[in-house]
């Protein structure tokens, strides 16, 4: 049911009336808001971490955000050796789920690296091992991948993978909104200053 | 913010921003609201904001019995939502059939197939300013973890309204700040004094300023500061 513009339109002036929203540096307010919300996705889809990979000006694969050490060393494994879930998800534009990473003959290359280098110990309290790709879309267009892990194997049922998709696409919702913001005037995206770097 | 790369979320938002400059924004609000038929395996969602008198006003709602439990609940100013909102804690029940706590609301809800609520706050800069609710159409005693990851996901929702108002006037909404913010604590006091007078709670306690607000075409702060000032309860226009 499409939302109510006109009642929308009411509240937003409300809320602009009544409620302190202070604002950060540029960029702090929406790193801070991405921040929050991958923190709240272990808990909402009950997962024991996530890590977003998107789309760069130039098409490369770039780690965002992770919630903690074994979505980090998986979010990096994918990138460094363009091998993985995350990548397959983002290059064909669909869900890619993955039972156990250690049995899965494709994904080899990133569980050898996330097992570490020779005692097969998992690194950083648990590595990965059940890995759930989601595409993020804006427009149709895949533009990254929301991963969400387990640390033990586990089968992924229709409820979590819809789950997970619906988070995947709240996140473009937000992202979207974000980028919307900081192309309307309100948050200035100059070319940053030469002596910058 | 360790757990974010800002030079990488930089690169994403300058590749989103390029197509085109302004998304929906009631577009974007709706989806992160019904999203949570998805995330929860719920029947519908929906989020109430509260107006300028403080009376909660349906927003979004993913279907149409979502839509009836909201209105009723702004017309009759009673119902799980309501009370999650003056209370800024969550409310659940696991059959509104045998409720007896709203009892204006109660049989509109039903009717329309609406059978177990629960409300979560939605707090923006400190301040409940609604509640996101989801409900099935069947009894069902909502668990801890379910109440747990509502009310995380409500922290999606604040940061998806958040950066709906981001693209909007910032100098505007700091002037206006305090004001509101005083008018917030007014109320708050009047409810408290309500309560303790009249042996109320507090929902009724609101209800009493609201209705007093309403029929005087007055702002609810304005009410609760009467009260605050007079030491009697809110007179209606008469």
């Amino acid at each position: 049911m499409p939302i109510d513009d006109v009642a929308f339109s009411v509240s937003l002036m409300a809320l602009l009336a009544r409620v302190d929203l202070p604002t950060r540096a540029d960029g702090q307010d929406v790193q801070a808001r991405l921040d929050e919300v991958l923190s709240a996705a272990t808990g909402v889809l009950g997962v024991d971490s996530v890590g977003l990979m998107m789309l760069d000006e130039d098409d490369v694969l770039r780690v965002v955000g992770v919630t903690d050490d074994a979505a980090g060393v998986l979010e990096a494994a994918q990138q460094r050796l363009d091998v993985g879930p995350g990548i397959d998800c983002v290059r064909d534009g669909a869900v890619v789920a993955v039972d156990d990473l250690a049995g899965s003959e494709r994904y080899a290359p990133v569980w050898e690296c996330l097992r570490g280098p020779s005692n097969g110990q998992p690194r950083g309290g648990g590595a990965a091992r059940a890995v759930l790709s989601v595409p993020v879309r804006v427009r149709g267009e895949t533009v990254g991948t929301l991963n969400a892990l387990h640390r033990t194997p586990q089968r992924w049922d229709d409820a979590q993978v819809r789950a997970v998709e619906a988070y995947g696409a709240v996140i473009a919702i937000l992202l979207r909104l974000e980028a919307a913001a900081r192309t309307d005037g309100s948050v200035p995206n100059r070319p940053r200053p030469i002596e910058e770097d | 913010m360790p757990n974010i790369d800002p030079q990488n979320l930089a690169a994403s938002l300058r590749r989103l921003g390029v197509a085109d400059g302004h998304d929906d924004i009631t577009g974007a609000i709706d989806r992160a609201v019904t999203a949570c038929v998805d995330l929860f395996g719920v029947d519908g969602s929906g989020l109430m904001i509260a107006d300028d008198q403080n009376t909660l006003r349906y927003l979004v709602s993913s279907d149409g019995p979502g839509r009836v439990l909201e209105e009723v609940q702004s017309e009759t100013g009673q119902g799980p939502c309501v009370d999650t909102f003056v209370h800024g804690a969550p409310v659940r029940t696991e059959d509104m059939t045998r409720e007896e706590r709203w009892p204006r609301s109660r049989e509109t809800i039903v009717e329309h197939g609406v059978r177990a609520v629960m409300g979560v706050p939605v707090r923006l800069g400190g301040v409940t300013v609604g509640s996101l609710d989801v409900y099935r159409d069947h009894p069902h005693a909502w668990d801890e973890s379910e109440q747990d990851a509502l009310v995380r996901y409500s922290a999606v929702v604040e940061a998806a309204l958040r950066a709906a108002l981001a693209g909007h006037n910032a100098t505007e909404l700091a002037g206006q700040l305090q004001y509101a913010l005083d008018n917030r604590v007014l109320i708050e006091r009047a409810v408290g004094f309500l309560m303790g007078r009249g042996g109320m709670d507090a929902v009724s306690a609101f209800e009493v300023l609201r209705s007093a607000a309403r029929s005087r075409r007055s702002k609810v702060a304005q009410v609760a500061q009467e009260v605050l000032e007079t030491g009697r309860p809110p007179t209606r226009q008469g």
